[in-house]
């Protein structure tokens, strides 16, 4: 059972929003977990957030050699993958994932950055909400996490 | 030299140990190490020949050289089992260096024995004594001694470098001759694999997962396929490859010492056969380390600018690379590779030992660029590392292959730097390692990608388990590259990883070197967004991720606590506590607020500044109760200065000029040395309670103030309602016991109550008592100050008191607070802070953290926060005057109306200021209400122009006191100097409705130097009355006088026995009014008058009739008792008084024509005005009696229209005479009628006079009537046939008829009608003009008296 950390950044490099889960998909060993919650180490937890902010530099590089929004697999850090995707604003969805199992399914993950963009595109037209703003409204939360349910 | 240490040529470099010896100081040390440093490069030509050696003879390869790597830090013990495998790493030699001192001369050779004592690893042991005199270095070091020496002198002051190159050439020969006693020893040796046994399994893991990564990774350059060769190795039977490996391992090894000792074509061979041999005994890791070393030599020969020979066939072979993929390698960069790089191109004459000469056919390996060959080689090192987990026994050790991978991305980053410039330079650089980046970024070999893939490598391996310095080393060469590449964040991130790796592994560890983890940290706040030196911004302009902050801030307060840096740590604890308090939980912060304190009281001179900036809310500042006494000066009343021009200048309002006098706010006026209270607002975001031990104002531009240190208090109402005015300013009442008085001034509520109570010994009566001056007593002990306390997550509100010691313009923009521990500082009053939200565009951050980047954001800082001030104006004190007697009982008087009463006050400056001004002014209860009812006319345009002057009169005019003693104040009391008495004599008028008054005296020090800083006090003396009315006016009228009223009335007057004495009066006027005058010409005032008082008064009218003539009424009114009174005055002409004046405002207010009504009614009202005006103006009145006396008012008389015209001569006069026909006689009158006979002729002479400045034309009416009856009601509306004249009387004439001519101005008409009457009665004949003028619209005049006829 594979768990993500899931993370908005603004393009001033702060946060906008973050969650932590794990594949809702059984993996086997996880009868016994909560599905969803997240099976980082508190170690791994700590570092999530540098690591994500370390591939920011990767994805910057990588966003002008490819003319995709999804720029796939950007970094990695020890066991943790880092996949990013790249809206038209410049705000980047960016995933950390530990595939311990080695099962990972990219087109899995492309999919829910493509939703997650029109979640957040849909929150972008709030007149309530300005670029760059923390994204705090529960509804985004719960759609994302369905999204999650659904494809990770 | 970390950087040096992952250098590409690293394998060739020989570790030297430097060590001080003969106690030289550290500054010295660093001295000698930088100049040991500086020879670090020895050319074998420069050393001495030595035939004896059986490899390294320098002589055979002059153009070699010896690299040395100069350290300080003791060899680690750990790496000894790699010193076989990759002999670099071995420290060969240690050099003792000090200070030469005389009695060490003899010594060198014993401190070389100690050396190898110590370093019994090393090969080499030298001594070199800095700053040895020349003369003694000349004894000690003759030039012409070529012998082996193991002890050298060096005098640093004098003598250049290169005598320290030859002393390194001395050490390098002494090298060279061990090093090839240590080769030979390691010939019989059979060679093992350097595997770590406690790490072994462990590192197969590893490679297997990393190698997994590298097959999933989809890097297509490195799915080298290394089995395909396989083939030919398997032939060959165990024993031969036995010994095949060990052959190629001596081969490699050889090579390295080669390597070492700068032999480089030599080396190149002996990797040539490793080469061989360990490929065909698929000894992978050797292999690697082989071939890595070819790399090197291919690098070194490019640096020493040597031809070479590569061996192609066995590289070709090695790297797996086929002819057509060298040749494409090779054709692709020919171009470039004459002008760069010609001299690999040379064909080397070198002989291989193995005779693996080039042939034709072979593709040649030295057309191919370097950076390529190498990058070829470099993959392939890999792939032989990664292959070696494999074999178990023979697999590579984490820290070879890290290191290797290191090297290799060194080199890549060199290339990316200098792009495609790869020139002899380069390679200098390379080996120096001092490339520097050229920014041409782009090449053909290596991407940036690239290197990031080699770097991931190394994270695909366990670094945790490798010991503490090889990971920091590790991790700080990776961040160099990230810095290289210009990734700050993954080098944020690196940094990040090896301090968190520091503190956990070695806690508590060494209080050095805090500058150099200072300046890591601050690289690294810069990086993640930190600014540590401003506390006030809330945004800053980064990336604000406050996790990640918040986490990076725990790691340095974790490194500086066990570092013990205090002065760095409060700053740490502050920055967490100011910009991270909505991350922290209670306990948290609470742990920040506890280690803050117990650092203050560990190091009391620590500075310790408070973490919040925006303490200060609000300051609010408390005028006294009795602020309304300070009035400045108004502006009419100062003197213009030099405004001389501006008088000649005609004035123009501009309405939309703002006025640039500032106005005076009475409200911010404080009086020098007076005390006065703030109110300030603090704010407490923090969990736990903050202890405020100090609070003083502070201005912006040093302004003495003083604050009162005493027991501040929250703000509770019962700290000011219990307090008299201070200094008594002012007060209305006599006080002079003020000062004696004693008042609490600290009322004691709530948390203050156990403070007090807890210093209650210090609760003296002087606590609670004001000196004569105002100022607390107490305020010299310190230790009566109590404390406040802001609960948590709260705001509150203080008072405390303070002075201004000097007068002028105060700016209060702060105040200085010291908080629980923590030093006092300004706080300023913090209003808003703007937030920048549209910066949607991040800033390109700039490498360097300090430059031009911090002096922007704290820019920036100060710009988003508003500070407001509080301006405050501080004026000289006032002087004082104050009441000290009035002469009515108690204030209270009752007085009648119109009466006059005298009395006087005395006043005294109990100031010590002198009053240099003194004006007067009153109030009375009845201002408000006529100012009330003018107020609402305005709005409701209820009043006419006349009522409106009524009652401007009422306010304006009618005094209700007067000074009596004017004269004698301006010249007796020039100023009142303190303690002077002044005396003034006033005189009251009863006016109706007055209740209550007072008498306001304004009084002030006015400085003539500074007019605008002088302010007006005032005093007022209130009296209270009780208006009782005396004698009033109750009605008014006035009658028309005809000139045949007298003849009535003499007829009458005979039978009036009883005639008032008024009357009388009115008789003897009437006659001796002049017989050529009309009687008509007057009228008569009718006034009745009341007297409402209990007591009789009597009274006395005057009354102008004439210019001359003045007509008096005596007379005494019984209590409740009226009386009328008869005044006669001469009728008001046209020209008497001039009613086109408009009636005039008292108040000046702007005239406002009044539309709604008519020009002819506006007249009335200017003739009713101005009649009123010549009336009021013509009479008076007194009434007195035996204890008082006073005026009568006659302003209550109002001018009816009727009133008017009976007062007023028309403008036309129409007059009728009735004359005989025959003799043109007139007709004598009986009494009030004329009596005519019936059947007579006579003739009705009606004489038209124009009195008017027009020529007056129109129709003349006659209008005879009969009389019904004369003692009927005329109210009683006659029938139209009695009016009938039909049949009465008969006309001759017309009696509608047009003017036979225009009336000139001051002219007469005649018009004769002759009549008769035919029945007798009694008739009334009157005439209406309907005049036309050219100018005036038409009107109609009635002619003034009828003619009443008796027909008989």
């Amino acid at each position: 059972m594979s768990s993500y950390y899931f993370t908005i950044i603004g393009t001033n490099d702060t946060p906008l929003y973050e969650l932590e889960f794990a594949s809702f998909k059984l993996g086997g060993s996880g009868a016994s977990q909560v599905p969803g919650k997240s099976q980082f180490s508190n170690n791994v937890k700590e570092i999530l957030p540098f690591v994500t902010h370390s591939s920011i530099d990767l994805i910057e590089d990588v966003q002008w050699n490819n003319n995709q929004f999804y720029l796939g697999k950007v970094d990695s850090f020890y066991g943790l993958s880092v996949n990013a995707f790249v809206t038209q604003g410049n705000i980047k969805f960016i995933i950390c994932y530990d595939n311990g199992n080695g099962r990972y399914d990219e087109n899995a993950i492309r999919q829910f950055f493509m939703e997650t963009n029109e979640l957040y595109v849909k929150e972008l037209m709030d007149p309530f909400y300005s670029v760059n703003d923390a994204l705090t409204s529960p509804d985004f939360d719960l759609r994302i996490k369905l999204l999650a349910k659904k494809y990770l | 030299m970390l950087s040096n240490r992952y250098n590409y040529v690293a394998p060739a470099r020989v570790k030297v140990l430097v060590v001080p010896i003969n106690h030289p100081t550290p500054a010295e040390f660093d001295g000698f190490v930088a100049t040991l440093r500086a020879g670090s490069e020895i050319r074998l030509l420069d050393i001495t020949p030595m035939s004896q050696l059986k490899y390294f003879n320098p002589q055979s390869f002059p153009s070699g050289k010896l690299l040395y790597e100069i350290s300080t830090s003791v060899p680690d013990n750990e790496s000894i089992f790699l010193h076989d495998f990759e002999p670099s790493r071995k420290t060969f030699i240690v050099l003792g260096v000090g200070k030469y001192s005389p009695d060490v001369d003899t010594d060198g050779e014993k401190f070389n024995s100690q050396l190898k004592k110590l370093y019994p690893s090393t090969i080499v042991q030298n001594t070199i004594m800095f700053d040895t005199p020349d003369d003694i270095i000349k004894v000690l070091n003759p030039s012409n001694n070529h012998s082996m020496k193991s002890c050298f002198y060096f005098n640093s002051t004098k003598q250049n470098l290169t005598l320290m190159e030859t002393i390194m050439c001395e050490v390098s020969r002494n090298f060279l001759f061990h090093l090839d006693e240590y080769a030979t020893s390691y010939q019989n040796i059979t060679l093992r694999s350097p595997v770590s046994i406690t790490n072994s399994q462990l590192l197969a893991k590893t490679i297997n997962k990393a190698q997994k990564r590298l097959s999933s990774g989809g890097t297509g350059s490195l799915k080298v396929s290394f089995n395909n060769n396989g083939t030919v190795t398997g032939q060959m039977d165990a024993k031969n490859k036995t010994q095949v490996r060990n052959n190629g391992r001596q081969s490699k090894l050889m090579a390295s010492f080669y390597l070492l000792a700068g032999k480089y074509v030599d080396a190149l061979n002996n990797f040539t056969d490793a080469l061989l041999y360990l490929r065909k005994s698929d000894d992978s890791v050797w292999l690697a380390s082989a071939l890595e070393g070819v790399g090197v030599v291919i690098i070194l020969l490019n640096h020493i600018s040597v031809p070479y020979q590569l061996p192609n066939a066995v590289l070709a072979t090695v790297l797996s690379l086929s002819k057509g993929k060298i040749r494409d390698m090779s054709i692709d960069n020919v171009a470039r590779r004459v002008s760069n790089d010609s001299l690999s191109r040379v064909p080397s004459n070198s002989n291989s030992p193995n005779g693996h000469a080039i042939t034709s056919p072979r593709p040649d390996l030295g057309l191919v660029a370097v950076p390529e060959l190498i990058k070829r080689i470099t993959i392939k090192v890999d792939s032989f590392f990664q292959n070696s987990t494999d074999d178990f026994e023979n697999t590579v050790p984490d820290i070879v292959y890290i290191e290797s991978l290191l090297r290799q991305i060194n080199f890549m980053v060199a290339v990316f730097n200098r792009g495609i410039d790869v020139n002899h330079e380069f390679y200098t650089g390379l080996v120096n390692g001092t490339i520097k980046p050229n920014g041409h970024r782009t090449n053909p070999w290596f991407t940036a990608a690239d290197i990031l893939h080699e770097v991931d490598k190394i994270f695909s391996l366990q670094l945790v388990d490798l010991n503490l310095v090889d990971q920091c080393r590790i991790y700080c060469s990776i961040a160099s590259t990230y810095n290289e590449l210009g990734m700050y964040r993954k080098k944020a991130f690196m940094l990040r990883t090896l301090l968190v790796e520091i503190t956990e592994s070695a806690p508590g560890n060494g209080a050095t070197g805090s500058e150099q983890v200072k300046e890591i940290i601050e690289l690294l706040f810069f990086d993640y967004g930190i600014d540590l030196n401003d506390q006030e911004s809330k945004t800053n302009s980064g990336s604000q991720w406050r996790s990640i902050q918040l986490q990076l801030l725990k790691i340095a307060i974790h490194i500086f606590e066990s570092l013990g840096d205090h002065r760095y740590l409060v700053k740490l604890y502050n920055l967490a506590l100011t910009k991270y308090l909505h991350c922290l939980p209670p306990d948290d912060q609470l742990r920040l607020k506890q280690k803050l304190e117990d650092l203050k009281v560990s190091n009391p001179d620590l500075p310790l500044p408070y973490w919040d900036p925006f303490l200060v809310r609000s300051v609010k500042f408390i005028p006294n109760s009795n602020k309304n006494e300070l009035v400045p000066f108004p502006k009419d009343s100062l003197p213009k200065s030099s405004g001389n021009e501006d008088a000649h200048a005609p004035f123009i309002f501009n309405p939309f000029e703002k006025s640039t006098a500032q106005t005076f706010s009475n409200e911010k006026l404080l009086i020098k040395d007076e005390l006065y209270q703030l109110k300030v607002t603090l704010q407490n975001p923090f969990s736990f309670e903050l202890e405020v031990s100090d609070i003083s104002v502070s201005s912006a531009d040093d302004f003495p103030l003083e604050t009162v240190r005493m027991a501040l208090g929250p703000a509770n109402e019962g700290l000011f309602n219990g307090r008299p005015k201070l200094n008594g300013l002012n007060s209305p009442v006599p006080s002079r016991s003020l000062t004696q008085s004693k008042f609490s001034v600290n009322n004691p509520k709530s948390r203050n109550e156990k403070a007090l109570a807890d210093s209650k010994s210090a609760s003296a009566p002087g606590l609670n008592t004001f000196d004569t001056n105002g100022t607390t007593s107490y305020n010299s002990t310190t230790s009566h100050v109590v404390s406040l306390i802001v609960p948590a997550n709260s705001f509150e509100v203080f008072t405390f008191p303070f002075k201004a010691l000097k007068s002028g313009e105060v700016c209060l923009d702060g105040l200085h607070i010291s908080i629980g521990k923590c030093d006092s500082s300004k706080f300023y009053i913090v209003k808003d802070v703007k937030y920048d939200i549209s910066n949607k565009i991040k800033p390109i951050k700039d490498k360097k953290p300090k430059d031009s980047e911090d002096s922007s954001s704290s820019k920036a800082t100060s710009e988003q926060i508003t500070r407001s001030v509080l301006n405050l104006n501080v004026i000289e004190p006032q002087p004082t005057l104050s009441l000290v007697d009035l002469s009515v009982t108690n204030g209270w008087l009752m007085l009648l109306e119109g009466e006059k009463y005298k009395f006087s006050i005395r006043l005294e400056n109990s100031s010590k200021e002198i009053i240099n001004y003194l004006s007067f002014s009153f109030w009375d209860s009845t201002i408000q209400m006529w100012t009330s009812r003018l107020s609402n006319s305005v709005v409701g345009n209820q009043l006419s122009a006349l009522e409106i002057y009524e009652l401007e009169w009422l306010l304006i005019k009618l005094k209700s006191f007067k000074i009596l003693n004017k004269r004698e104040i301006s010249e007796k009391y020039n100023t009142i100097k303190p303690n002077q008495e002044i005396r003034i004599n006033y005189e009251v008028t009863g006016k109706k409705n007055m209740t209550e008054s007072k008498i306001i005296l304004e009084y002030a020090n006015k400085k003539a130097d500074n007019p605008k800083n002088s302010f007006l006090k005032s005093i007022e003396v209130p009296l209270n009355l009780t208006v009782i009315p005396s004698i009033e006016l109750i009605n008014c009228d006035i009658l028309p006088l005809f000139s045949s009223t007298l003849n009535g009335f003499k007829s009458s007057s005979a039978n009036e026995k009883e005639a008032l004495k008024n009357l009388g009066d009115l008789k003897l006027f009437m006659k001796n009014i002049d017989g050529n005058k009309d009687i008509s010409d007057y009228c008569l005032i009718i006034l009745d008058l009341r007297n409402s008082w209990s007591e009789e008064l009597s009274i006395s009218i005057n009354f102008m009739s004439g210019a001359d003539q003045v007509f008096k009424i005596n007379d005494t009114l019984r209590p409740r008792k009226a009386a009328r009174y008869l005044i006669p005055t001469r009728r008001v002409g046209f020209k008497d008084l001039d009613f086109n004046k408009r009636i005039p405002s008292l108040r000046n207010k702007q005239y406002v024509k009044d539309y709604s009504i008519s020009e002819a009614e506006d007249l009335e009202m200017r003739q009713s005005f101005w009649l009123r005006e010549n009336f009021l103006s013509r009479i008076s009145g007194k009434w007195s009696n035996s204890v008082r006396h006073g005026t009568i008012s006659f302003r209550s008389i109002r001018l009816t229209n009727k009133m008017v015209n009976s007062l007023m001569y028309s403008r036309i006069k129409i007059t009728h005479h009735i004359l005989n026909e025959e003799d043109l006689s007139c007709v004598a009158r009986s009494g009030v009628h004329l009596a005519l006979q019936t059947e007579q002729f006579y003739i009705m002479r009606t004489v038209i006079t124009n009195y008017s400045d027009q020529p007056i034309s129109g129709i003349l009416r006659h209008l005879p009537y009969p009389l019904i009856n004369s003692s009927q009601n005329y109210s009683q509306i006659p029938h139209k046939d009695q009016l009938n004249i039909d049949k009465k009387i008969l006309f001759n004439g017309l009696l509608q008829l047009k003017l036979p001519e225009v009336v000139e101005p001051n002219q007469s008409l005649t018009v004769d009608l002759s009549f008769t009457i035919l029945e007798r009665g009694e008739y009334e004949w009157g005439s209406l003009l309907d005049a036309v003028s050219d100018s005036i619209e038409a009107f109609k005049v009635t002619s003034r008296e009828s003619v009443y006829v008796v027909a008989s």
